[in-house]
């Protein structure tokens, strides 16, 4: 290289630099494209971590909702069970109609077992023929309807049985021949996926215990409650009276007069209760209301059970159990809660205010003759009165209670046979009385209670019960 | 005479490097040196921070696919379970309550027991469901006496029913005299009257659908 000349020497030197500038910058181009694919790749994953995030963060939830599924499933699994489940259905068939008192005569599957194999769900049919009153029908296709097991009535029909005059009956009703068509379906389980398993199931479903109670309402199948004969007549039954057939009870005229003397009552009762219910009625007449009112409806509860029997005409029926049969128990009921709330009433004694108005009434109706109305009047409020002798009332009970003392002593006295045939009157000594067709002279004792006081040529004094009483001849 | 230089050969005048030499070789020196320098900051610097991010967000990644399958078979899962839920209810919104319907219309006919505006009754019954037009209803009937605004009582009394709101047909009505001497009265009005309800299943998707699901 010495010996080069400079030229040479410029070119070499030259040369081999742009030769290794050349060889980095092409290094350096290299290393930026797998800088960029890295950064590609890279970028890529991180988008695929940002959707796993996205995914992670739904996983509580999902979580959540699963437990929740999973936890319902076994009432899913009542509305759509397995086909094992079939046989318990067929005999929860036989239950219902023992429960209804229907009689099935038939049980026919409509379609074949293989179509389930099609899907998840797989609908079944059968056809089931009974004989059946209207009510034991609906009681048992009510039955099916309400079962935890989704059933569907698709079709049905009913033959009357009510047409002759020797029709079969059953507890007075006719007998129909139905046949109906129910659909279910069942639920091929082994198309499901794998039940994931989730870390700490136990403690996340005891916290959605609620939640968990709520879905499972949600999935509830709507059902109905149906209500029963309820006195109503059965809507495939000629209701017209039968000619040829003579009964001994009333006539429907005369049923008809029943039910109207009956809805007369029992609309008489509802309007005491109305009144007794009144701001302006006052508390002795809202006790004898009351006391009406109970001796009323156990009267017309009676006579309802015996009178009852005589309604063969089956419209009427109707009327009677809704005016007549529930207004009655509808009162029993309203008298029942006054009662109760009467018990939860804080002061149980009578207001002053009350009390002095029964000592003023009493006093005015004994002073008038009226002893019975007096006599009643304590006796509708007497479980108010015992008031304790510190009670600053104590001395308006006492004094009601000596009017009530006095009614009842002069009623009891007023009740007496006591028939005075004649008196004797000795100005100067003791004079008699002919009595019942003895003679009994002043201070004489009738009996134990009964004393002559003091004879007068037209009225007898007598001492009953320590009252004074006269009975004029 | 012979002249000997003693200089070592490339002190020797005109033996030394020229300057421009020079210059120019420390001139690519540093060239060269800087674009391996830059070579090596990309290759060993650039390259490798992006390899050890890429390693890291490899890594990262494997981390979150584990949680990833496992939401995914949650997801599968609530499939699932909301299809067969879905099912249900489907199939349940299909069922028409036909004890509901019968308590109604023995109401109707009942009337609360006022035989005077209609004393009906029926020579039975017959319910056939169809999955696109509904349910039908047949009920040959028969109404006391001879008074014809009695059919029309009835048929207003039916026509205020609760299932009326369902219905998307109902027979007029029309009616036969009828005597039977057996009864009393023996007048009877006889009348056809068929219900036609509206389908329960919704457009295409619907109950018979639903097994296939």
């Amino acid at each position: 290289m010495a010996n080069w000349t400079q030229k040479k020497q410029l070119i070499a030197i030259l040369g081999g630099a742009a030769t290794i500038c050349m060889l980095a910058a092409g290094g350096v181009y290299h290393a930026q494209g797998q800088i960029e694919e890295l950064t590609r790749v890279t970028d890529e994953k991180q988008q695929a971590i940002a959707a796993a995030e996205t995914k992670i963060a739904q996983i509580p939830n999902l979580e959540k909702e699963v437990i929740i599924l999973r936890e319902n499933l076994d009432e899913y699994v009542k509305i759509l069970p397995d086909t094992k489940e079939l046989n318990a259905f067929v005999r929860m068939l036989n239950q219902f109609e023992r429960q209804s008192g229907i009689v099935g005569t038939g049980l026919i599957q409509k379609n074949a077992r293989a179509d389930k194999s099609k899907g998840s769900f797989a609908a079944i049919e059968y056809t089931y023929e009974m004989t059946a009153t209207l009510w034991q029908f609906l009681k048992f296709i009510n039955l099916i309807e309400n079962y935890e097991r989704f059933v569907s009535i698709t079709d049905f029909s009913i033959t009357t049985g009510g047409k002759g005059k020797n029709d079969d009956t059953r507890d007075g009703d006719v007998v129909h021949t139905v046949r109906l068509t129910m659909q279910t379906y069942t639920y091929n389980g082994k198309a499901a996926g794998k039940e994931v398993e989730i870390p700490d199931y136990a403690a996340q479903r005891e916290a959605l215990r609620e939640e968990i109670w709520k879905r499972m309402q949600a999935i509830k199948i709507e059902k109905y409650e149906h209500r029963g004969h309820q006195g109503r007549r059965d809507i495939f039954v000629d209701p017209r009276e039968r000619g040829d057939l003579r009964t001994d009870g009333p006539s429907p005229a005369e049923q008809r007069g029943l039910v109207d003397k009956y809805v007369a009552e029992v609309g008489r009762l509802r309007e005491m209760l109305q009144r007794m219910r009144k701001q302006d009625t006052t508390l002795f007449e809202q006790y004898a209301l009351e006391k009406g009112l109970r001796e009323g409806l156990e009267k017309l509860g009676n006579e309802v059970s015996v009178d009852e029997t005589r309604l063969s005409y089956a419209p009427y029926r109707l009327r009677w159990a809704k005016e007549v049969v529930a207004p009655l128990e509808d009162l029993r009921q309203q008298i029942h809660d006054v009662a109760k709330a009467e018990v939860k009433r804080v002061d149980p004694f009578l207001p002053k205010a009350e009390m002095e108005l029964l000592v003023a009434e009493m006093a005015r109706e004994c002073s008038n003759g009226q002893l019975e109305e007096a006599k009643s009047r304590y006796d509708t409020v007497a479980n108010r009165l015992a008031v304790p002798a510190t009670d600053p009332r104590h001395e308006l009970a006492v004094a009601a209670k000596a009017w009530h003392h006095k009614a009842s002593t002069a009623i009891d006295f007023k009740g007496m046979d006591l028939r005075v045939q004649g008196v004797v009157v000795n100005r100067t000594g003791r004079s008699g009385v002919l009595l019942n067709g003895e003679v009994y002279e002043e201070g004489d004792y009738i009996s134990d209670d009964l004393l002559v006081k003091m004879v007068e040529e037209e009225q007898v004094w007598f001492v009953f019960r320590g009252l004074t009483l006269v009975r004029t001849m | 005479m012979i002249r000997i230089n003693l200089l070592p050969a490339d002190l020797r005048r005109g033996n030394r490097i020229s300057p421009k030499v020079l210059a120019a070789a420390f001139g690519s020196a540093i060239a060269a040196s800087a674009a391996v320098g830059w070579f090596g900051i990309v290759w060993f610097g650039d390259l490798g921070a992006a390899e050890n991010k890429l390693t890291e967000v490899e890594a990262k990644l494997v981390d979150r696919e584990k949680r990833v399958v496992y939401h995914d078979q949650l997801q599968a899962n609530r499939k699932e379970y909301s299809g067969r839920v879905q099912t249900i209810q489907d199939i349940a919104k299909s069922r028409r309550l036909w004890s509901k319907f019968c308590d109604e219309l023995i109401d109707v006919v009942n009337n609360n027991g006022d035989t005077e505006r209609h004393l009906a009754w029926f020579d039975g019954i017959n319910v056939k469901t169809d999955p696109k037009k509904g349910a039908t209803v047949t009920l040959p009937g028969n109404v006391q006496d001879a008074d014809k605004s009695r059919i029309a009582n009835f048929h207003e009394d039916l026509e205020a029913a609760p299932f009326a709101h369902e219905l998307s047909a109902k027979t007029d009505p029309n009616f036969k005299l009828e005597i039977d001497k057996v009864r009393i009265p023996p007048q009877s009005l006889a009348f056809p009257l068929t219900l036609q309800f509206q389908s329960t299943v919704d457009d295409n998707k619907g109950a018979k659908k639903a097994p296939g699901k």
